[in-house]
Order: C-alpha cells, then sequence, then structure tokens
C-alpha cells in the first residue's frame, strides 16, 4: 500500500535525456522552476509547457509515469487552486451563495495550478531520469565550493544515497510490521488522537530497533570494503562534461531567453 | 604459512545490565587455531551461538581477538597500519542480503570496493564486469538491487567483493536467509569462484549439504574447534554431529540407520549416488 | 467447521500498468484439525494466500468462508476473525516491542477486550505451550536468543486461542536443532488442543514427517494438494518448478530403476530403511 510512491522513483530506459550529466539536469530543472515564476502571462506557460513536452518525449519514460507522480499532490493542488479561486479580491464575475469568484481569483488559481503541475512534473523527469546515486554524485560535484567552508560535502552526498536506498526497505518493512501487528488485534485507525498515538507504540518500536540493526550491519558492510570515507575515493562513474551537455546547456538558455520575454509581454 | 592463520585466539566481550554495570564476561572465541592454505575451501559449521560467525569477524580486522594472533596473509591484523590492506585481501559477505548492498544499482555496488580503494576508472569497469560475470549476474548489471530475489542479492554482494580482487572471500552464513533455490544459486557461485577463480574460500554455515564439497570442515560449538576433518570424515560420525545440534543430510542419515541395522556400507556417505552405488553393488545378491 | 476458499484471485496494484496476479483462481478446503503445510519458492503466492485467511489481503474475486460465513459480508467482524484465526509471520521476533516478554504476550488477547485476569491467564498458558522457562517471562524480549524469540513471538498469538494457527516459515533462520524444537512443538501443540495449523514453508524435507497434507503452490495457483508420499511422487514436476522432494524420495527411486525392489513411496528415513531391508532381505 505504500509503495505506490512514484515520486522520484529512477524508470529504467536509455534516452538521451538518461545519458545528461546529472549537473546539467540539476541546473536545468533548478533554471526551468525559477523560470515559471517569471511569467505573467499565458504564453510563458505554453512555452514552458512546450518545452518540458520535448523534454518528456526525448526521455521515453511513458507519459503516464509523471501523471502518477502527480496523484501524491492533487490535494495540495486542489487546495492551492480553491484557495486562490475564492479568496482573491477583485472584479466579481460569478457569486455563488457568499463567496464570490473574480477575474483575478480565476486568474491566479489557474496560473497556480498550471505552474504547480509543470514545476512537479518538471522535477519528477529529473527524478525519473537520474539515477538517485547519480544525482547525489552530481549534487557532490556541484556543492564542492562548499567543501572550503568545512561543509562535509561527500558524507552528506553518501547519506542521501544510501538513505535513498533503504527508502523502499524500510516501507515494505512498515508495512510488514503493520500487519502482523493487525494479526495481533492491532487498531490503527480508530479511537481519538491519543489513542491513535498509542497505537503507534507497537509499530515504531520494532521499525526503529529494525533501521538501527540495518545500520550498524551496513557500516560494518562498508568498513569490510575498505570504505574509510571521500578521502582518495575514485569514481566508477566520473562526471565528464560532454558535447550533449553542453549542448544541453545551450538549449536551457535557449529556452529562457525565449520564455522568459515572451512570458512577461503585457498586451496577453 | 597459509593466506589465514590463526594461533591460540581467544575473544571475550564483557556483558553489562541496564545501568552498564558489568554482569559478566562471555568468551565467544575459546583458544582456536586454524591454517588455510591459498586455493582452499574451508567450511566452518556450527549452530547459532557456537562462535563461528565471531571468528570469521576476526579474518577481515573487523574484530581483533582478546587473546592470540591471526594472520591474513603474513599480516597481523591487530596491524592498525595494515587494516585496509587485510580487509581488501579478504573480502567478506554477510548473512542479510538487503544490509550490504550500498549502490543503487547493481553495476555501481560492485563498483562500492575498488572506488574506496582508488583504482582508476577504466579498471574499476573492468573489474565490475569480470565480477559479475563470475557470479552471473552480468545481465543484470544495470537493475535495482531491490528488484532481486535473495540469492541474486548474494551473488551481486559476492561479485562487489571479487572485485576487490581478494585471495580470499570469508562467507558468513550467506544462505541463511535465503530459500533452497537461491540457496544452490549461491553455493554454485562460491564453488566456481573456488574453483575456476582460484580464491581461497570459507564459507560459515549452519547447512551440512552445503560443505560436502569442501576440502576441509571445522565444526565449532562453545567457542571452540569441536570436530576437525574432511566432509567425510565428520559426517561418518552422526551421533556426535547430533549432539552438536548439527543436521546430517538424509542420505548420511539413511546410511547411518542401515549400518545399524546391521548391513555393511563404507563410513560417510555423501551423496545419492554413493548411496545407491554402495547398496545396488555388492550386496544386492 | 472449516475454511473454504471459493475461486480466490488476487491482483498487486490492479489498476496501474505494473499489475501482477498473485493469487489465480484458488479453490480449497481446510477442514477442523487438520496439519497442512503449505509449499513453494518465494513469490508463489503462499504468504499471499495465508494472508486472506483471517483477513488482512481482501481478495480482488471470490470468497472465502470460515464456519460457513462469508468473510467479506458487510456484517461479518472481521476484527474477530483476526483473534480466530491466528497468523504468526516470518522472523515474528521483528515485532516484539514490549519492555518484558510477558506484557508482550499480553498484546494479543489485549487487544480483543478480554478482562485483565483471563488476558494473564491466557498469556501464561501460551508462553508454557511453547516451551519458554519460566525465568525468562519477565525479561526484555530483545535479549533473548534467537530461537527463545521466535517462541515468544509464536506465543503472543498462541495467547489469542486461535481455532486455527497459521505459521509462515516459522523456522527461517534457526539452526538444525532450533528448527526441530520448533516444529515438535507445533505438531505436540496440534495433538493436545486439536488446533488446525497451516506451516507455510519452502522446504518439503522439514515438513514432510508432519503434515497430513502439503499444498504445493507455484505462480499463483495450486500445483498439487495431497497427501505427503501423493506429492513426493511428483519429484519430477517438483523440480520443474525449483522446489524438491525429500532426499530420501531421491534415494529410492535410484534404488528402484537399479532393480532394487524397494517401495518409492516411503517418506521418512525410518520407512526408507525398512523397505531397503526388506528388498534386500536383510533381516532388519
Amino acid at each position: 500500500m505504500l509503495r505506490d510512491i512514484t515520486l522520484g522513483q529512477y524508470y529504467q530506459t536509455d534516452s538521451v535525456i538518461h545519458r545528461l550529466d546529472p549537473r546539467v539536469k540539476l541546473a536545468g530543472t533548478l533554471l526551468y522552476i525559477i523560470s515559471l515564476f517569471f511569467f505573467q502571462n499565458f504564453l510563458g506557460y505554453l512555452t514552458a509547457a512546450l518545452f518540458l513536452g520535448i523534454v518528456i518525449g526525448l526521455s521515453h519514460v511513458p507519459f503516464r509515469f509523471m501523471v502518477r507522480g502527480m496523484r501524491a499532490i492533487i490535494f495540495l493542488l486542489l487546495l492551492t487552486v480553491v484557495f486562490n479561486l475564492f479568496l482573491t479580491p477583485g472584479t466579481p464575475l460569478v457569486t455563488l451563495w457568499k463567496v464570490t469568484i473574480t477575474r483575478e481569483g480565476l486568474r491566479t488559481a489557474v496560473s497556480m495550478a498550471i505552474r504547480l503541475t509543470l514545476l512537479i512534473i518538471g522535477s519528477s523527469v529529473m527524478t525519473l531520469t537520474t539515477t538517485p546515486n547519480n544525482l547525489t554524485d552530481g549534487m557532490e560535484r556541484g556543492m564542492r565550493p562548499l567543501k572550503l567552508f568545512r561543509v562535509p560535502v561527500h558524507e552528506v552526498a553518501m547519506m542521501m544515497s544510501i538513505a535513498l536506498r533503504f527508502i523502499p526497505i524500510l516501507l515494505e518493512e512498515t508495512d510488514k510490521i503493520m500487519k502482523a501487528q493487525i494479526a495481533r488485534g492491532a487498531d490503527f485507525e480508530s479511537g481519538n488522537l491519543i489513542k491513535r498515538a498509542k497505537a503507534l507504540v507497537p509499530l515504531l518500536v520494532p521499525l526503529f530497533i529494525s533501521a538501527f540493526r540495518r545500520a550498524n550491519d551496513l557500516a560494518m558492510a562498508m568498513e569490510a570494503r575498505c570504505y574509510r570515507g571521500g578521502e582518495g575515493r575514485t569514481k566508477m562513474k566520473p562526471l565528464i562534461y560532454r558535447r550533449r551537455d553542453r549542448l544541453a546547456y545551450l538549449c536551457i538558455l535557449l529556452y529562457l531567453c525565449v520564455s522568459i520575454p515572451v512570458g512577461r509581454l503585457s498586451f496577453f | 604459512m597459509g593466506i589465514i592463520r590463526a594461533k591460540d585466539v581467544v575473544y571475550e566481550y564483557i556483558r553489562r545490565d541496564e545501568e552498564g554495570n558489568v554482569e559478566g564476561i562471555t568468551r565467544a572465541v575459546d583458544q582456536v587455531s586454524l591454517d588455510v592454505r591459498q586455493g582452499e575451501f574451508i567450511a566452518i559449521l556450527g549452530h547459532n551461538g557456537s562462535g563461528k560467525s565471531t571468528l570469521a569477524k576476526h579474518i577481515n580486522a573487523i574484530l581483533n581477538p582478546t587473546e592470540g594472533t591471526v594472520w591474513v596473509d603474513g599480516m597481523d591484523t591487530r596491524d592498525d597500519t595494515k587494516v585496509w590492506e587485510i580487509r581488501q585481501r579478504a573480502g567478506m559477505v554477510f548473512q542479510n542480503p538487503d544490509n550490504q548492498i550500498i549502490g543503487q544499482v547493481v553495476e555501481e555496488d560492485v563498483g562500492f570496493g575498488p572506488e574506496n580503494m582508488g583504482i582508476p576508472t577504466k579498471e574499476i569497469w573492468e573489474r565490475v564486469e569480470e565480477s559479475l560475470k563470475a557470479v552471473g549476474m552480468y545481465e543484470f548489471r544495470k537493475h535495482s538491487p531491490n528488484k532481486l530475489s535473495g540469492g541474486q542479492k548474494q551473488r551481486v554482494s559476492i561479485a562487489g567483493v571479487l572485485a576487490m580482487h581478494p585471495k580470499c572471500i570469508v562467507l558468513d552464513e550467506p544462505t541463511a536467509m535465503l530459500d533452497p533455490r537461491g540457496r544452490k544459486e549461491v553455493i554454485r557461485a562460491v564453488r566456481a569462484l573456488n574453483q575456476v577463480e582460484e580464491v581461497t574460500v570459507v564459507l560459515i554455515t549452519h547447512y551440512m549439504e552445503e560443505t560436502i564439497h569442501a576440502d576441509k570442515v571445522f565444526v565449532m560449538d562453545g567457542g571452540r574447534i569441536a570436530m576437525e576433518g574432511t566432509p567425510r570424515e565428520i559426517f561418518s560420525q552422526v551421533e556426535r554431529l547430533k549432539e552438536l545440534r548439527l543436521d546430517v543430510p538424509q542420505v548420511t542419515l539413511l546410511a547411518y540407520e542401515l549400518q545399524n541395522r546391521g548391513m555393511k556400507l563404507p563410513r560417510g556417505i555423501l551423496t545419492v549416488e554413493e548411496l545407491a552405488d554402495a547398496l545396488s553393488g555388492s550386496g544386492v545378491r | 467447521m472449516s475454511i473454504i476458499v471459493d475461486h480466490v484471485s488476487y491482483i498487486y496494484g490492479a489498476d496501474t500498468p505494473l499489475a501482477v496476479t498473485a493469487l489465480d483462481d484458488i479453490c480449497l478446503e481446510i477442514p477442523d484439525g487438520q496439519f497442512v503445510g503449505i509449499i513453494g519458492h518465494t513469490g508463489s503466492g503462499k504468504s499471499t494466500l495465508v494472508q486472506h485467511l483471517n483477513g488482512l489481503i481482501r481478495a480482488t474475486s471470490g470468497h472465502i468462508y470460515f464456519n460457513g460465513e462469508d468473510i467479506y459480508d458487510s456484517d461479518f467482524d472481521r476484527k474477530k476473525l483476526r483473534g480466530r484465526v491466528g497468523l504468526v509471520f516470518q522472523y515474528p521476533e521483528h515485532q516484539l516491542f514490549e519492555v518484558d516478554v510477558f506484557s508482550d504476550v499480553c498484546f494479543g488477547p489485549k487487544n480483543l477486550g478480554l478482562d485483565r485476569k483471563e488476558v494473564e491467564l491466557r498469556s501464561y498458558e501460551a508462553l508454557r505451550k511453547v516451551g519458554l522457562p519460566d525465568e525468562l517471562f519477565y525479561q526484555s524480549p530483545f535479549e533473548l536468543s534467537g530461537g527463545q524469540k521466535r517462541r515468544a513471538a509464536i506465543a503472543g498469538v498462541l495467547a489469542m486461542k486461535p481455532e486455527v494457527l497459521i505459521l509462515d516459515e516459522p523456522t527461517a533462520g534457526l539452526d538444525p536443532k532450533g528448527r526441530d524444537e520448533i516444529l515438535y512443538q507445533i505438531k505436540q501443540l496440534q495433538k493436545e488442543s486439536g488446533m488446525t495449523i497451516l506451516l507455510v514453508s519452502h522446504s518439503m524435507e522439514d515438513v514432510a514427517e508432519y503434515v497430513d497434507r502439503i499444498i504445493v503452490m507455484n505462480r499463483g495457483r495450486i500445483l498439487f494438494d495431497n497427501v505427503p508420499r501423493e506429492v513426493f511422487s511428483r519429484y519430477r514436476e517438483l523440480e520443474e518448478v525449483g522446489l524438491a522432494a525429500p532426499q530420501v524420495t531421491y534415494i529410492l527411486n535410484e534404488l528402484k530403476t537399479r532393480g532394487l525392489n524397494v517401495d518409492v513411496n516411503a517418506t521418512t528415513i525410518g520407512e526408507a530403511a525398512d523397505t531397503i531391508c526388506m528388498a534386500k532381505g536383510h533381516g532388519g
């Protein structure tokens, strides 16, 4: 039941997008998200959607996978839309009982919905086409200047990649322990807040114990394989910019140069 | 001198109660000496809590002996400057397949050891490829470890150790959490390693049938070595093995039962063929 | 009084592109007091099947009847069902959470809403039944040995006094002696209380001596459902699906092909020795 979360899960296939350097994808995603906040008209969003569409097409990831990621945040999306729709002051458009929908409200609601959707799909393109390891590698390299300020960049990246590897395992374990306690008559669903919090003890205690045991085992296994921090390590997959990466940067630049001016044109 | 040598090894740990007061001292390994030659296949048998896993962790310098000495390829495991070299020479595979795979993709996990050792990128790729091929997991190199079966995960772990080019691999109950199919896969991979790659193997297990191809079997009990010999020598002592809480393969057990009923059979029968040969041969008439 | 599984199918992620059929049209009946072994390798659907029997998983289609009542009926009390069909999961010691063994065993019966005296009585009885020594009752469950933890966890389910006890791989990770002790204890339980027991395992050899009936699962379907000797006689088909009959079966079949007149249906070492002695005209 907990395994349905697609957000951030790598989709295995081969495509140009998959092969891009993770630094390109990280920077690209970041710039793309920023660009979304610059737009003042729908032409901007249209450009952004078009650009995203091309990227998705190139990524060979079925579109339904992208959309499945949306399910998790559909509630958030609806909430934003409703709030903006009813609570923005301006020229009234329709009045239903006591609430009024304004022209401005409608506009913000729609643009918020589009913006959020593009944002989520845009960032899931990155996570769907980049292995988490690759992603943390990209972050490690990208954050390298921070080392000067004594930020343990390698350690942070290693921690993230281990966490990512163990999330599915721990989710499965949670599921299993939960079922086992339900089989012993535990009830996680009824009662007031305090009762429910109390009911979590039989789930959380075994889960923590198991997580500690795994951490201990893993530390031992890593040491046995000569892991001793980032010093003196080489990389199996070192990050090297290739022609396609430079080309990708160029495309992103081009997108920004086109979409932002277009998105800020005032007569739309 | 052998690749692994242990002399009078004792390992003790202190038990403490909830307040941290010393409750007592447990001797997990007690006066163990052994000598493993390069290229041998050694099995260490014992029930849970017999000290076999504790002993294994000494070979990889994860634990240091309280008394006595362990040498790996001539290096004393207590020598702090040699720790990493020892861990590279004597690789280790653990029991739980989920808790020892670090990479998110099979090939990246196999590359983890060589990366730590500072091997150049090009060579890492070569090592990863040959290691995965040696355990028959090459076609899964791009897969996520979470989607593999237990036996496949353990084979990836073995490849991860193999990529470090060790002289010796210690496997600490690698099959305890697997189903029969996974168990067979892993044992097959381990035997190939020993025979084809000529890696010294120390297999720790409580399944008797996994040890029949070993050159030498040690049986541990209460931290000591209780029996030592070839599989045939060990398996002929059915009563003693039962005392040590171990299982005897059904063939051996049946041969033993028939002997008890007065039938004349060779001692220490290990396989179905051996028993069938013995029974259908001489005594039929 | 029985469990009837009627055309049950279960599909994981039914509405997604990754849908997997875990159970495919399963029909079976388990009468009262039977000791059943459910065999299959990992992923054969055996664990999924038993989780249907106490209502933890709801079938995608089909019906399950417990003592004649459809457990999917809207007025059927599925919470109560969990007390009547006890399910011990794989590595059950991973669910222990209380400060001492005794309180942990009390968790199940307490959830049934029994009064304190009854809860403690049942817990005490259950701990006795699994053969855990008294001096361990008030120890932290995390200080016990592997085998003892497993027993404590099994007691936690037994204390609910189920009519049917299902154990999913109760011997996984134990050493041979520990495995034999647990299996023996389960057999004793069945003899003394007449409980229906379902033992899920991937090892034929482990269950051969204990069970009345073996159900072999493969790819979500029932491959064989019969008494052990009949199932083992199909050892070649078993091998095709990655399972194996006990070694004894192989020995006897090998001897038979070599012209020795043995009864290939013997399943235990004793029976095998008998038939070999007979065939060879040996006095034993």
